[in-house]
């Protein structure tokens, strides 16, 4: 049966089987983990290390998750970095070859607690540095030491993920904290006016993936060998005809050129 | 002269104790002040080099799940009294007193393990035994 595969972004459609228990991921999320997150460790990292008392890792690897925390981040580790869809797409003109679908990523960093107001000043720069991370990975789109999966390091991300644009949209900073059982906000009179929350930004990304046209399987979409049949007959008798021979007409082999 | 207060406040102290150590009292409470050497900035809490102190009541307290199912009640502590039994409100309850670079929690080791927890409210009202509401740090499995 004829197939229509191609790509839409990243995603090869229809889905390619990886296996029995396999994941069906984002891959523009899982990508973007990935590159932020490599982008945090290595310009974070050797600041963190010069402040103990909190994480020295920026963005460990197994804090890394492809889905809204909303509700729930609380049980997860810090510091950590979310990457999700917004649940919002729109499909484009691009070119009269092909069309592009945009889409809103939204990725939220979030760092261990903290205590306020007696120990935030240490860190109080962590969520503008992050912002700013992202806003420059945005626009390098690449690394030198970073090459997604199997990707030669220094390859565009745009290039790994066939996207048409990859851009940092901006961020919101914020300190995330738990509303306690005995008041309306946090550090109110039960509390003291001491807070403990987690130091996080979170920023959105507009990404344009590829529609790619149709494109050919071998063997199912190729052109074959077609079998021809040479009959007779007598007077236009169709119901009554003599078979002459059988031959296969070749289907072409790429060796033939226009004009021979 | 005494009051009836002060005569009885070693009776509960004393009562307290015997179910202690009848093994009443699964959970320990511990009031833990860190104080942190801080950074470039001065003393700042979780930079630097932690030093603990740990205050643990005794005899323990009775420890009862909140109302709401996702704090602690912490009661049967008793007063400060006669012969340096009990505990007084600022033991309780360090927060006012915290200098730069220190921070407090309570820490509840129980059946489930051990958790940190937040003063919400300090009930001092009752004659014979001081009152901590707890609201967790950390969030035990299954709530």
């Amino acid at each position: 049966m004829p197939l229509d595969a191609s790509p839409v972004g990243p995603l090869q459609i229809p889905v390619d089987g990886g296996g029995y228990l396999s994941t069906l991921g984002d891959p523009v999320a899982l990508a973007l983990l990935d590159y932020l997150g490599f982008w945090l460790k290595d310009s974070l990292d050797g600041q963190l290390s010069q402040l103990p008392g909190t994480s020295a890792d920026a963005c460990p690897a197994g804090n890394r998750y492809a889905f809204n925390p909303d509700t729930y981040f609380v049980r997860n580790t810090f510091p950590a970095l979310y990457v999700w869809w917004d649940g919002k797409s729109t499909r484009q003109y691009h070119t009269l070859l092909f069309e592009r679908r945009e889409r809103t990523m939204h990725a939220l960093y979030v760092y261990e607690e903290l205590v306020a107001p007696s120990g935030i000043r240490a860190r109080a720069g962590l969520p503008a540095a992050v912002d700013a991370i992202f806003a420059k990975a945005s626009e390098r789109g690449r690394h030198p030491g970073f090459g997604l999966g199997a990707a030669p390091p220094g390859t565009p991300l745009w290039q790994s993920l066939g996207l048409l644009k990859f851009d940092y949209d901006g961020g919101q900073a914020g300190f995330i904290a738990k509303i306690p059982n005995t008041s309306p906000v946090p550090g109110g009179p039960p509390e003291g006016s001491i807070v403990r929350g987690y130091p996080a930004l979170r920023g959105t990304f507009t990404v344009w993936e590829r529609i790619d046209p149709a494109t050919t399987q071998d063997p199912q979409d190729l052109a074959g060998d077609v079998l021809v049949n040479i009959a007779t007959n007598e007077s236009g008798d169709l119901d009554n005809s003599v078979d002459v021979m059988d031959r296969y007409a070749p289907a072409p082999d790429g060796s033939d050129a226009l004009g021979e | 002269m005494t009051t009836l207060r002060e005569d009885l406040l070693p009776v509960f102290d004393d009562a307290r104790t015997l179910i202690d150590d009848l093994g009443l009292r699964t959970s320990s409470v511990t009031i833990r002040v860190v104080t942190w050497t801080g950074g470039a900035e001065g003393p700042e809490v979780r930079t630097g080099t932690p030093t603990v102190a740990d205050l643990v009541l005794s005899p323990r307290p009775r420890v009862r799940f909140a109302d709401s199912g996702t704090g602690l009640v912490v009661d049967k502590i008793t007063p400060t009294g006669p012969g340096g039994i009990g505990y007084t409100p600022a033991q309780l309850n360090p927060a006012p007193t915290l200098q730069p670079g220190q921070e407090v929690y309570y820490v509840v080791d129980g059946p489930e393990g051990e958790h940190w927890y937040a003063a919400a409210t300090i009930d001092y009202r009752r004659n014979f035994g001081y009152t901590l509401h707890l609201t967790g740090l950390t969030r035990p499995v299954p709530y």
